[in-house]
């Protein structure tokens, strides 16, 4: 079971997600994250999909994904950054120790209240594992991570 | 020119050539039936009993034309009829394109009456499916899904109309159709020095034909070919037709239900050159024990299909008639003449056989159709035993002569399918070889044989059973006939008659041949009850999960 990262600019089009997600169900992969956004071209969206599945299967979807209508260009392992976003709670006693590893890792308060920080935190996959890593010795009460995504390599 | 989406549909229509549509109408494709109505003079509307016949005709119909079959239905229950056969047409790579009717877009996706979403379901089964919700793309999108189905490996395009659609009005300019694959003029060098070296190399070569074969007019390439190169060639049984059956080359069906002359050739053989063909695990059976001794190379316009099912050591992609021809003239004449003999001497030992079972054996009815039957004869088949023996007993010597659902395998689908092959050629004959079981489940379509008087000869081989299936219980299930009994008490001669067609009935071996040619003289469509045997058998036949030389066949099982 590997894991695979693909980044393809599809057309705009009404049931061009649900081709792509179809053909992954039917190779038998897992999806582990999807993001799809806009890009410079308007009539066009970027969509990284990381998936998990049986290598011997990957070429032969990849030229099936080729032949997908609404799907201009494929990439196989971009370079990829990932967003995340959490909800720390803290004491008085760690709250220091707490800003300063936030801080380590690059990670931005973006609302802080009441013995609770929200953090976002950019960066490759594994820089947003090791931080989680990181923040499990505080109470972490909601955590979320938005997937890869990618520029063209 | 100012025209209305319907005038468009059919003004795009005429632009590829389209004169014959299968369809049902129905609430959202009124306008567009408005406007048929309007062009009888030059699209001619076939009217089916029911929507499935309709996909299953237009499939027929390009199977039997090579053009882009048409069909059209309404919203709602409408589209979702059509699924069975578009699903057909796509596991087979059929071209054609679906119309169907929705409601209008301001109702869409609120549950209104007859509304489906018909784009979505048909999403895993079509090449792509469009809904034009915006009158200024119609024309595009229709011209897109002509050229979707017939671009590359072909196969159904669905293009679903909301009602507003039909009736709003939009400039029209006439464009001619856009051209197929002119982007296959390249080739991969490496590649195909590699596979001449390999050709040229290879003391045991043998080509596995597929349906590739007639999707690209490439039959007299492929006799090219298998002459220059000397092999021996088997079909799958989407490619029958595609070689002449009478040639001394030829080696039969491969595969589940191939021929010992076929297996073994694959089996032993050092090089396998697949055609157009896809590795279907009809062909396969047990991977590893397909063509083990062999190199393979695979030559497909579908890039996606080499490397799926089976490992190939060179691929050549792109329309398997350009490839042929290049290697043809390219390679030297090659000669293996003890291989040969020793292929020629199993075709000689192992001939299709069959015992009777009872008075009347379903093989030498096709026997005696393929004696009786006229040059260029289409015949088209149901699923199941009726299927393989049609597929194994029948001389089939020309492209387009065999219709069958291979990769669905859809029972119900041969009475439609004839009823396309029949209208796209009016002067050939057509026969569909059924079975008991497939035509009742669309029998109704004899009355859309009737209406249009259409000379189809339709052959059930009545073993009253589900035969196939039965065959299974048979030989893997101890006997267990679990609901494969059907003993409908249906007077087939009675039931032809009440439809308009004539009925015979039959019981016996010497019936058949005075049968047959008493059904050629009759002008519309006749339907003749052969009796056969429940316990009749397919062989030869390679176990579920069995390598292909383990061939169980005839003399072994009796």
């Amino acid at each position: 079971m590997g894991v695979h990262v693909f980044s393809m600019l599809m057309e705009k089009e009404v049931g061009a997600l649900r081709r792509v997600t179809g053909l992954i169900g039917k190779a038998n992969f897992t999806i582990n994250s999807l993001s799809i956004g806009e890009t410079e071209n308007p009539a066009l969206s970027r969509m990284t999909v990381e998936m998990a599945g049986d290598e011997r299967m990957l070429a032969t979807f990849k030229k099936q994904l080729t032949k997908l209508v609404d799907v201009v260009k494929i990439e196989e392992n971009p370079h990829c950054r990932e967003l995340a976003l959490l909800k720390i709670s803290y004491s008085n006693q760690n709250q220091d120790y707490l800003q300063e590893t936030i801080n380590t890792f690059d990670g931005k308060i973006i609302k802080s209240s009441a013995n609770c920080f929200e953090v976002a935190i950019t960066g490759m996959h594994s820089h947003i594992n090791d931080f989680i890593q990181a923040m499990k010795q505080f109470e972490v009460v909601e955590l979320v991570r938005t997937g890869l995504t990618a520029l063209s390599a | 020119m100012q025209l209305t989406g319907s005038e468009i549909i059919i003004e795009c229509l005429k632009e590829h050539q389209v004169d014959t549509v299968f369809g049902y109408p129905g609430g959202s494709v009124l306008n567009i039936y408005d406007a048929l109505y309007h062009n009888q003079e030059s699209i001619k509307h076939i009217l089916t009993c029911h929507e499935q016949a309709a996909a299953h005709a237009a499939d027929g119909y390009a199977r039997a034309t090579g053009k882009v079959g048409v069909c059209l239905s309404t919203s709602g229950p409408g589209a979702t009829n059509l699924v069975t056969g578009i699903a057909a047409a796509y596991m087979d790579s059929i071209p054609i394109v679906a119309f169907t009717g929705n409601v209008p877009v301001a109702l869409l996706g609120k549950d209104s009456f007859q509304e489906v979403d018909i784009a979505g379901i048909t999403m895993p089964i079509t090449k792509h499916s469009f809904q034009v919700k915006d009158i200024k793309k119609l024309a595009s999108t229709i011209r897109k899904a002509f050229y979707i189905a017939k671009e590359g490996r072909s196969g159904p395009v669905l293009i679903d109309l909301p009602k507003d659609i039909t009736a709003q009005k939009t400039e029209y300019i006439k464009t001619d159709p856009m051209s197929i694959n002119k982007n296959y003029d390249k080739f991969d060098e490496i590649e195909f020095s590699k596979a001449i070296e390999l050709i040229e190399k290879s003391k045991k070569p043998f080509i596995y034909s597929g349906g590739g074969i007639i999707q690209s007019h490439a039959s007299p390439e492929l006799i090219s070919f298998a002459e220059k190169i000397q092999a021996p060639v088997a079909s799958s049984m989407m490619g029958l037709g595609g070689f002449p059956s009478s040639h001394q080359l030829f080696t039969g069906m491969l595969g589940m239900h191939g021929s010992k002359t076929s297996n073994t050739a694959a089996t032993e053989c050092d090089l396998l050159i697949a055609i157009g063909s896809r590795f279907s695990d009809r062909v396969t059976s047990k991977i590893e024990g397909f063509a083990p001794k062999a190199k393979i190379i695979h030559i497909d316009i579908d890039p996606s299909e080499v490397n799926k099912n089976i490992e190939a050591l060179h691929s050549l992609v792109g329309p398997v008639k350009k490839i042929l021809n290049l290697l043809t003239s390219k390679l030297k004449n090659q000669c293996h003449q003890e291989w040969l003999n020793y292929i020629f001497k199993i075709k000689k030992d192992f001939p299709l056989t069959y015992r009777a079972k009872g008075s009347l054996s379903p093989q030498y009815v096709v026997e005696k159709i393929g004696e009786i039957a006229p040059q260029e004869t289409i015949i088209t088949t149901e699923v199941g035993q009726n299927q393989i023996w049609a597929a194994q007993f029948f001389p089939y010597s020309t492209p387009r002569t065999f219709i069958s659902s291979g990769g669905l395998g859809a029972m119900g689908f041969g009475l439609g399918a004839s009823i396309g092959a029949q209208v796209g050629c009016p002067h050939k004959r057509v026969f569909n070889i059924a079975g008991d079981g497939s035509f009742h489940m669309n029998c109704n379509e004899l009355a859309t044989v009737v209406k249009y008087q259409l000379p189809i000869i339709i052959v059930i081989l009545n073993n009253q059973v589900l035969g196939m299936v039965r065959q299974w219980q048979n030989l893997f299930y101890e006997k267990r006939f679990a609901e494969t009994t059907l003993n409908r008490q249906t007077d087939i001669v009675k039931l032809a008659e009440a439809f308009g067609a004539v009925g015979y009935n039959i019981t016996a071996n010497d019936e058949v041949e005075a049968t047959l040619k008493k059904a050629l003289t009759v002008k519309g469509p006749v339907v003749i009850n052969c009796v056969i045997h429940p316990d009749e058998m397919v062989f030869p036949m390679v176990a579920p999960g069995k390598e292909i030389m383990d061939l169980i066949l005839n003399d072994d099982y009796h």
